[in-house]
């Protein structure tokens, strides 16, 4: 009797009120998210005084971040030189019509793997203009999600790499147009026939996002009497660290379930 | 009483500080030290609405109410079989 009476009223409230419950959970779990996060940096901190081998993992992790800073800035580079022609037409025609670009910064107060479903909570809301469909950047401008629930305070980041979505991309200097699926933990598969298949360390491009790449190939599985190779990638910046994120309040980017296979872009 | 507090202060802390499944795997193992766990449906409930996504392209389906509801529904029988007071 008394589940009964727990879920009815459960579901009334949220179904009167539909964003309160997340408020007020949102609100109790500000300061454990404080918490947490200078919890995880005291005790790295120390165990990079107390320990050798953890003062040098330390340093490997943060020379292999700017590792993959610096190889999204050459990838950025290489294809602005092989589109710069292109871009200026683009750019001279777009700055005609498109209205200008608008950013918001946000904190993650929530991130894998502390959430499920490859998603991110956000410190910003409605209030700072964010409404659903903007796409969400890192701090290098990849360009990883987008706002799924809005809030006034704070926002669902769903991102690409989140099971069950597909984006279409360009994958290498061949420009081969597919559809990539989200694995979970930042990383993309997808299916390319071997004749076109990309090489290790070719950039991934959402068309709409480029000449920022959306990740780098990382592995190309295909047997010798295979069509297609199953390409694999990841974002350039390991998901489970980043701190900040980057929102266009100016855009709109709609990703679509893999159910249909499609991922379209609008311009607002 | 002590112990559904202690119990439910553990789930609260691990709900927010450790990864999500952490939080599941107590909610569970709390059917089996606590008498009548009906908080696990609460829990469950929690975690699609502060985790799931709704609204927009994705709609989560409400997994951890859901299951939260299998799992006290089973754990009833469960508990009797296995005689823990």
């Amino acid at each position: 009797m008394l589940v009964f009476f727990v879920c009815v009223l459960l579901v009334a409230i949220q179904w009167l009120f539909p964003s309160a419950f997340f408020r007020l959970l949102y609100t109790i779990s500000t300061p454990f998210s404080a918490l947490r996060d200078a919890i995880g940096g005291e005790i790295s901190s120390i165990g990079t005084f107390v320990s050798s081998k953890g003062s040098l993992a330390a340093k490997n992790a943060e020379l292999e971040k700017d590792l993959s800073a610096i190889n999204v800035q050459l990838l950025s580079m290489q294809a602005l030189e092989s589109e710069n022609q292109a871009l200026k037409n683009m750019v001279a025609s777009k700055q005609a019509t498109a209205s200008p670009a608008k950013y918001t910064f946000a904190a993650i107060t929530e991130r894998p793997p502390f959430s499920p479903y490859d998603s991110l909570i956000i410190s910003s809301g409605s209030a700072e203009g964010i409404t659903i469909g903007n796409p969400v950047m890192s701090d290098d401008g990849t360009a990883i999600g987008t706002i799924e629930e809005v809030f006034p305070s704070s926002a669902k980041v769903v991102l690409f790499s989140s099971p069950g979505t597909a984006v279409n991309v360009t994958v290498g200097n061949k420009k081969f147009e597919t559809t990539a699926q989200g694995q979970g933990g930042g990383d993309f598969t997808m299916k390319i026939p071997v004749s076109d298949a990309p090489k290790q360390g070719d950039a991934v491009y959402i068309p709409t996002f480029a000449p920022t790449p959306l990740g780098v190939v990382e592995s190309i599985s295909a047997g010798p009497t295979d069509a297609f190779a199953l390409v694999s990638f990841s974002y350039p910046e390991n998901i489970f660290e980043m701190s900040f994120v980057t929102i266009d309040t100016s855009r709109h980017f709609q990703v679509t379930p893999t159910t249909t296979h499609e991922a379209t872009s609008t311009r607002q | 009483m002590k112990q559904r507090v202690l119990v439910n202060s553990a789930i609260l802390a691990s709900f927010f500080l450790l990864p999500w499944w952490f939080a599941g795997l107590l909610a569970v193992a709390s059917l089996f030290i606590v008498k009548d766990f009906w908080e696990i449906l609460v829990w469950g409930f929690a975690f699609d609405i502060f985790y799931g996504l709704h609204g927009g392209a994705h709609d989560t389906f409400y997994w951890g109410t859901t299951i939260a509801l299998i799992l006290y529904a089973a754990s009833v029988p469960i508990r009797k079989r296995i005689s823990i007071s």
